[in-house]
């Protein structure tokens, strides 16, 4: 099925007709293509969380429309034809608290499933099996979601939405609050996600490490515009770019940078910091 | 001699469900006026830790001192008053409906006069870069906005101990580096002391000292420079080496010479532009 992804003059205003509206989204326009990993980045504010919010109908345009594989969300779209919509749209939220409710972990997992009218068995083969993925411990299982530490809530997050199976991925800062281990550990396993079973991933990230090595395209918000939409590589070799939107460069890009004005020039550009370093130790090697 | 401010003897913590202890006989201090970070794996204790030292949890063996007071069931409002904390989540800190009722709370609490508290509100707002929400709801912001009403609310009180958990992992990269600025200057100022829980290894070369836990022990209490020089196996902790060690280790591993010492970004180009220049 075509899950792409089409937002059409969209415009997102909190608040309306009160002292505090505020225009978060201004006039997108985008689109994201099925089975690509994306990544949403900008300054604090500027809109990121709005719109993707708006992927899975959680908040609808102001003016607009918004199209998912089949689905249309317009201004007026009706609440109740929406079941299908998140079944197919995973959401991870920003802060992980806001998305636990159950008495236990198992329960919390299995909210999703049990909705799909799934069987016992089934689901306590999904409950091992993205507990696993996400790296929480059996241990933890029949815990209260509300007595884990900030990391393990977020892995449970993340868990609740895999054990969905959604063709559509989105996360909101999935790193944040985890060990740099985990960080990397959940990074590997979007990625695979994406890879192996085509699932479209949307990633919001502060993160340029990240997101320089694991996307396909990057979409730049400021102020609730999207100003730019690009391939990585063309958004982190262009410092001016990164001044511009005030975007961090990632390390392989100001490493490989440093090495080049003392005229160390290496023929690829490496986003990835492993293969840069087997690029500087094999170039080392041959002299 | 040093100033101690905070002094942890022996302690011991466990969760009333749990089998084993989430802090496990930890004993450290930490003098007047310094910065110290705490790392560890998630789930290894930080934020027990932190809650032991304000007195939301109550230890179940050992001693903690603070600023010469030993916490008892008595003294918890004074020793409450000596600390400030912003949570890992911002959204379990806010009481109020308005950004600047909340940042006001802590100092309404300690009884300022109300002109002087506006004006501490005000300043303490604009130096977060959130003064234009200052009529906002606070849960109505934006996560990064969040964690810096958050954080103004702290630093409107100057508290003898600030301690951060995780408090600008929602911030883009210039904002948290205004951040860390902002606290380090205040730091320095007033002479406070710094406790901040972090998982990213490029905030912890700020500190003065890093406390490295593991389910609920002490692994490290050492320089940031020497922290990875002394590990191991750093995967065993949940870190992740930084990139001009990884590359120095990796350079070992291939045979080249190059010293066993902690090196920054700056001081590996400059020895792989020397290497290859006189090759
Ligand atoms: N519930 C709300 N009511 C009113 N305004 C809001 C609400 N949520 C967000 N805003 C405002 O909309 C703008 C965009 O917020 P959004 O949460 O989309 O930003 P963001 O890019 O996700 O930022 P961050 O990186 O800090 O999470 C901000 O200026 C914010 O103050
Ligand atoms: N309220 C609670 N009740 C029972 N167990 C808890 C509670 N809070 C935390 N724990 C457990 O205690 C251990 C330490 O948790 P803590 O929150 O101190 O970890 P942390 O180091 O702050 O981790 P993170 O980096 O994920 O925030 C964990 O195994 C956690 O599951
Ligand atoms: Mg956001
Ligand atoms: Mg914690």
């Amino acid at each position: 099925m075509d899950n792409s992804i089409l937002f059409k003059n969209v415009t997102y205003k909190y608040q309306t007709n009160t002292p505090f509206q505020h225009t978060a989204l201004d006039n997108i326009n985008l689109k994201i293509k099925p089975g690509s990993f994306v990544s949403i980045v900008g300054k604090t504010g500027s809109g990121k969380s709005t719109l993707i919010k708006h992927i899975n109908a959680l908040l609808k345009p102001n003016s607009g429309t918004i199209n998912v594989g089949e689905f249309t969300i317009k201004p007026n779209t009706n609440n109740k034809n929406l079941k299908k919509l998140r079944r197919k749209v995973g959401m991870v939220f920003q802060f992980p608290e806001q998305q636990l409710f159950a008495n236990t972990v198992k329960e919390d997992i299995s909210f999703g499933p049990l909705n799909f009218g799934f069987n016992k068995e089934k689901i306590s083969n999904i409950i091992n099996k993205v507990s696993n993925l996400v790296g929480i411990d059996d241990s933890l299982l029949n815990k209260s979601p509300f007595e884990l530490s900030g990391g393990q809530q977020r892995r449970v997050a993340i868990a609740d939405v895999l054990a969905t199976n959604p063709e559509i991925l989105i996360l909101d800062e999935p790193t944040a609050g985890l060990d740099p281990e985990g960080k990397k550990f959940i990074m590997t396993l979007l990625k695979q996600l994406n890879e192996n079973q085509n699932i479209t991933i949307i990633l919001v990230s502060h993160q340029m490490d990240d997101v320089a090595k694991y996307s396909d395209e990057v979409i730049v918000m400021q102020d609730g515009k999207l100003v730019q939409q690009c391939y990585p590589d063309e958004l982190f070799t262009n410092v001016n770019l990164l001044k511009k939107y005030d975007l961090q460069m990632p390390i392989s890009v100001k490493i490989n940078l440093m090495l080049n004005e003392k005229d160390f020039k290496l023929n690829d550009l490496h986003l990835d910091e492993d293969e840069l370093i087997d690029a500087i130790i094999n170039k080392l090697k041959e002299c | 001699m040093a100033d101690k401010i905070i002094d942890v003897k022996n302690l011991n913590f466990k969760y009333d469900d749990s089998n084993k202890n989430a802090i496990n006989d930890l004993s450290f201090s930490i003098n007047k006026g310094e910065w110290v970070s705490i790392i560890g794996k998630n789930g290894s204790g930080k934020t027990t830790l932190i809650n032991l030292l304000d007195g939301l949890i109550k230890s179940n063996k050992g001693k903690i001192i603070v600023d010469s007071l030993e916490i008892n069931n008595k003294n918890l409002d004074e020793i409450r008053d000596k600390i400030g904390i912003v949570f890992q989540n911002p959204l379990n800190q806010f009481v109020s409906s308005t950004v600047k009722e909340d940042v006001a709370f802590g100092l309404e609490n300690r009884q300022y006069e109300t002109s002087k508290m506006h004006k501490i509100v005000d300043r303490s707002l604009m130096e977060v870069d959130m003064f234009k929400y200052k009529d906002n709801n606070p849960s109505k912001l934006s996560g990064g906005q969040q964690q810096r009403v958050a954080l103004a609310g702290v630093i409107a009180i100057l508290p003898k101990i600030i301690i951060l958990d995780e408090s600008t992992s929602m911030l883009d990269p210039k904002a948290k580096k205004m951040i860390i600025n902002l606290i380090n200057k205040l730091r320095i100022k007033n002479n406070l002391t710094v406790l901040s829980i972090t998982h990213d290894m490029n905030e912890i070369q700020y500190s003065d000292r890093v406390i490295l836990l593991k389910d609920g022990t002490m692994i490290k209490n050492v320089s940031p420079l020497r922290l990875f020089n002394e590990l191991d196996n750093v995967e065993n902790y949940g870190l992740e080496v930084p990139f001009a060690e990884k590359l120095r280790l990796k350079l070992q591993e291939n045979g080249f010479n190059i010293s066993n010492d902690y090196i920054n970004n700056e001081e590996i180009v400059k020895w792989i532009t020397q290497y290859y220049s006189k090759m």
